[in-house]
């Protein structure tokens, strides 16, 4: 699967890191990275409004995130309010 | 059994979906058939997916490249300073109807708050493209 492909192709900071993955005749199964704290959409939800310094350190992460995947050849496509953290 | 997987995944899926660019058609396609079914069935339809960052080259069939995903950075961005998302509407195609007319539908918020020179200069390239 391309979510699969990708996760163990990219190694960034920035990313989910993939564990291991393996299948069964019904699912395919993805191990990753526990990351705690929360996603984006709820962090705003709580927060309204972020400062710019806040934001920006937020847009720096993404950013690397985004390049990481351009470089290897995906796009993201559209981002979701879920990213992590 | 490939699609069944998808499927559940995509419902339950947070976090970074990534496609390859060939399936862009389809999943226009699934998302107003979506639409259309739920305006069939009478029911709400403000939670379709998340159209708000979509760029507005992925609305028409003129192609696209990275840049969609900057345009998606610069909408969070925008979101983040400002509460809201830039585009939001009630529907989904209200939401693509501000995409499309982001000309005048993206007001002022983007510019006095924002001072992250990247991000501006992101959004022109992006903008740039979908003026070609």
């Amino acid at each position: 699967m391309t979510e699969r492909d990708i996760l163990s192709a990219a190694d960034s900071e920035w990313l989910v890191k993939l564990l291991y993955s393996f299948q069964d005749n019904d699912y395919l199964y993805l191990a990753m990275e526990y990351v705690p704290g929360g996603d984006l959409r709820s962090l705003l939800t709580d927060f309204g409004v972020l400062s710019e310094d806040h934001a920006s350190f937020y847009m720096a992460e993404m950013i690397v995130a985004v390049s990481t995947l351009h470089s290897i050849g995906y796009y993201h496509r559209y981002g979701r309010r879920s990213t992590i953290q | 059994m490939i699609k069944k997987f998808i499927q559940q995944w995509s419902a339950k899926t947070v976090g970074f979906t990534v496609e390859r660019n060939r399936s862009i058609a389809e999943m226009k396609d699934r998302h107003w058939k979506r639409q259309q079914a739920r305006e069939k069935n009478g029911r709400s339809y403000s939670r379709v997916g998340s159209p708000d960052y979509m760029a507005p080259e992925l609305l028409s069939d003129s192609g696209y490249n990275q840049m969609v995903d900057y345009w998606a950075l610069g909408c969070i961005l925008y979101e983040m300073l400002a509460g809201v998302a830039p585009f939001s509407g009630l529907t989904a195609e209200e939401v693509f109807r501000n995409i499309l007319e982001f000309r005048t539908t993206l007001t002022r918020p983007m510019f006095e708050e924002d001072e992250d020179g990247n991000e501006t200069t992101v959004s022109d390239e992006s903008w740039d493209l979908i003026t070609k």
